[in-house]
């Protein structure tokens, strides 16, 4: 009986101590995407209040649907007077990459109980993904929650600021802030580079991504990534034939 | 932009996060998709970054120099170079506005 006892707390103290140490790992890896995040939100913030929303809504916008590309397309459909149920359609299309990553992290947050995984899909942006994805033994709700809170405060807390800024710099986009976000994911894709098949998959989606744009298509972002999952998994199928031994 | 519609699309982003984390869902992967799965991160990522690096709005660049298609390259060689992640991003968004600087 004391045996089970010690070991009962044996396992419990350290694993409290585990959760902490995971979730603050999480802050840590995500704190570059947060402070690259930083334009992106006043953008969201300012954009939100020149659409013509109230306080209320702007920071609603933010903390509500959090998700950055969705919210500044829908509110520039807004400014354009497109219907409600065109803005519903692209927002959906827009961020359907999130089926993706959340097949990706399924098999470990599928586990979960309810709030815990409700928590880590509302939690799951574009950043967490990159940042999770790298993580195959840390993928646990602490880790996971550390990341995803640290981003999801630091996007309310830069959208308040846009909001409040929004008056005051009359033109933000001159600023060319939005570059920010895409040197931090160019420093996470390289070293994800790896083998030629990635690198394959890499060059198909970029293409595939422009073309996709150039058209207009909202659903670019996933199609082109589809596409380039695909031509990388051709590309490993074919160089596995001559490679014996290459990686599973 | 009305409350009613804020919160449809914020229920939209939530079933697409959610959607596949429902342990209910079920869903027997096909080999072809777990394979396909292991490429998603810097493929999706790169179809993140792609539209924002070589379009203006709906307009391409005016490539090759621009500094938004630059300082891409010189955050891949970075990139190479050192894992230091906030280091690089301070130095390229250096270049960038550096380069921006320079070419208008």
């Amino acid at each position: 009986m004391s045996d089970q006892f010690e070991s009962y707390t044996a396992d419990i103290e350290p694993k409290s101590m585990q959760n902490k140490k995971a979730f603050f790992q999480g802050v840590v890896d995500i704190l570059p995407l947060s402070i690259a995040v930083l334009p992106w939100g006043i953008l969201a913030g300012s954009m939100a209040i020149n659409a013509g929303l109230s306080f209320a809504q702007a920071f609603s916008m933010s903390a509500v649907v959090f998700a950055g590309a969705a919210q500044l397309v829908s509110l520039g459909l807004v400014m354009s007077h497109a219907s409600a149920l065109t803005i519903m359609i692209t927002v959906f299309f827009l961020t359907s990459q999130h089926l993706i990553y959340a097949l990706n992290f399924r098999q470990d947050v599928s586990r979960f109980p309810f709030k815990q995984r409700i928590l880590i899909g509302f939690l799951l942006t574009d950043e967490l993904f990159a940042v999770g994805i790298g993580k195959d033994k840390q993928r646990n709700f602490a880790y996971l929650f550390g990341a995803g809170l640290c981003f999801y405060l630091a996007w309310c807390l830069f959208s308040v600021l846009g909001i409040v800024l929004a008056k005051s710099i009359p033109n933000l986009e001159s600023l060319h802030l939005d570059f920010s976000i895409v040197a931090v994911f160019i420093l996470i894709i390289v070293p994800m580079v790896k083998s030629s098949a990635t690198l394959v998959g890499v060059i198909f989606t970029l293409v595939s991504a422009c073309i996709f744009k150039y058209f207009q298509f909202e659903a670019g972002i996933v199609l082109s990534g589809i596409l380039g999952m695909f031509s990388a998994m051709c590309t490993a199928k074919i160089v596995g034939v001559t490679n014996i031994g290459a990686p599973k | 932009m009305t409350w009613t519609l804020l919160l449809t699309l914020a229920g939209i982003v939530l079933i697409n996060r959610y959607f596949f984390l429902e342990p209910k869902i079920a869903l027997k992967l096909p080999r072809v998709i777990g394979n396909m799965l292991q490429y998603s991160a810097p493929c999706l990522l790169t179809a993140i970054c792609a539209p924002i690096v070589f379009f203006n709005g709906d307009q391409l660049r005016a490539l090759p120099l621009d500094a938004y298609f630059l300082t891409a390259m010189i955050c891949v060689v970075l990139a190479l170079i050192s894992k230091k992640i906030l280091v690089n991003l301070a130095l390229s968004l250096l270049c960038f506005y550096g380069l921006f600087y320079l070419l208008n």
